[in-house]
């Protein structure tokens, strides 16, 4: 009984804590863009209040049940792909060990308004890749071994990785939503080749990368390039960001 | 007595668009606002709620363009290189059309520039470009031009010094807001465009 009464308090103190650590203060810093279009600086960020984890199945969840439309059912193509949270049981039933998973099958309409939701939003290309220090060459190391692996079974949040701002997960889990996907152009629209950056582009210049040897972040511009608003991935999923007064 | 007029009118409206009757009586004014917006195709783009400032500085709801057929394409005023010719092909795509059919058309550019735009910069570019009383320019606030870039695929980056990186693309939209014709790129052959444009005409829209 007593052995009871103390695991549901050190169960207690473990909620508690973790609701007033489910963010990570970052302060201003610079952010040196790894691909640059022509005159494009450095870009300051911070300071604000990023989530710890990313968000998970249950917090979702409970999202979606506070705003039906964005069940399975009331789905619209042009806010979400057919595999919006299809890992699901239903509307608005989870399987109890995705729970803490984080959520995933979700499209940029759906990530967006949930961290509208909560007064929050989605973190730019600048401000992700800045607090993920992908450039740092300890995180370069897991980031290539999770690029590499083929186990695609998505973790519970708290098997991610906690990097050098104390957040979690940003490598290892899933990949992220930023709200300013669809300016990572890279080659995706440059289809055409020499023709594409005068006909398709206004006040285009070369891409330029600052290092050729990291390769991760090329991937992960090329992979969000690739990406349209409403699509949805198994591996694909969103934290949120609130700005610090 | 006046009210329940109107309401009776809304239904009637309704039962005409093919609403199932059951549905519109046991639903009040709020609810057949949400119940008309459910009529529009999952893939019609005025299933965006944005606001948009046009040149005439009046406010104008994304989802009231509804109801018309529209080419639309996203520019921005101070753009020197790549709008204007977005605006010459537009023109060429219209002329090449029978009249019955572009005199139906409405044209509509919306900004991606949300910090400078205003209805004074609209105007120019409006005047400048001789553009007919069937053509309207928008700005609006950061999200607004994120989201319909995100529903029409458009790409865009902000450069330092206020310039911008585009896709350059000209869609035509059905009145129900279903995108059924594009153009991507800048001064190429627009057959196919013109085509999917008539082809939607006569499939009546």
């Amino acid at each position: 009984m007593k052995l009871l009464i103390g695991l549901l308090l050190l169960q207690f103190v473990f909620e508690v804590n973790a609701k007033t650590s489910s963010e990570v203060y970052i302060k201003e810093g610079t952010y040196s863009p790894f691909f640059r279009d022509k005159n494009e600086p450095d870009v300051k960020v911070g300071k604000f209040w990023v989530d710890k984890y990313p968000v998970t199945n249950q917090e979702f969840l409970k999202f979606v049940r506070l705003n039906p439309e964005w069940s399975r059912t009331n789905r619209k193509d042009i806010f979400a792909g057919s595999g919006y949270l299809k890992h699901w049981l239903s509307d608005f039933v989870v399987h109890s060990h995705q729970l803490k998973v984080p959520v995933s099958n979700v499209s940029w309409f759906a990530a967006r308004k949930y961290c509208e939701f909560y007064k929050k939003r989605l973190l730019t290309i600048a401000e992700w890749e800045y607090v993920s220090d992908a450039q740092n060459p300890k995180a370069l190391e897991l980031i290539l071994k999770w690029y590499g692996s083929t186990d695609q079974k998505l973790q519970s949040v708290s098997r991610g990785q906690t990097n050098s701002y104390g957040l979690v997960g940003m490598h290892g889990l899933i990949w992220e939503w930023v709200e300013d996907f669809s300016s990572a152009i890279v080659s995706g629209d440059s289809r055409s080749s020499n023709e594409a950056n005068g006909a398709l582009f206004c006040g285009s210049g070369a891409l330029k990368a600052k290092d050729p040897s990291q390769y991760a972040t090329f991937m992960r511009f090329a992979y969000r390039s690739s990406l349209k608003a409403n699509s949805t991935g198994l591996n694909l999923g969103f934290r949120c960001v609130k700005d610090a007064e | 007595m006046k009210t329940k007029i109107i309401f009776n009118i809304l239904i009637a409206l309704l039962l005409w668009n093919g609403f199932a009757a059951s549905i519109a009586n046991s639903c009040e004014k709020h609810n057949l606002a949400v119940a008309s917006s459910q009529a529009l195709p999952g893939d019609s783009v005025y299933q965006l709620h944005s606001s948009w400032t046009d040149q005439a500085n009046a406010t104008v709801k994304f989802d009231s363009l509804a109801g018309k057929p529209r080419i639309i394409a996203m520019v921005y005023t101070k753009c020197k290189s790549a709008c204007p010719l977005l605006v010459h092909d537009i023109k060429k795509t219209i002329a090449k059309l029978p009249k019955e059919v572009s005199e139906k058309i409405h044209i509509d550019l919306f900004s991606f520039d949300s910090d400078e735009e205003n209805s004074v910069s609209l105007n120019e570019f409006k005047s400048k470009y001789e553009l007919s009383d069937n053509w309207s320019i928008y700005y609006g606030n950061k999200s607004s031009v994120s989201e319909l870039a995100a529903v029409l695929g458009v790409q865009y980056k902000k450069l330092d010094g206020g310039e911008y990186v585009h896709s350059n693309v000209v869609y035509f939209l059905n009145e129900s807001g279903e995108i059924k014709g594009k153009q991507e790129g800048l001064g190429r052959d627009n057959n196919e465009f013109v085509r999917n444009i008539e082809s939607s005409f006569k499939k009546g829209n």
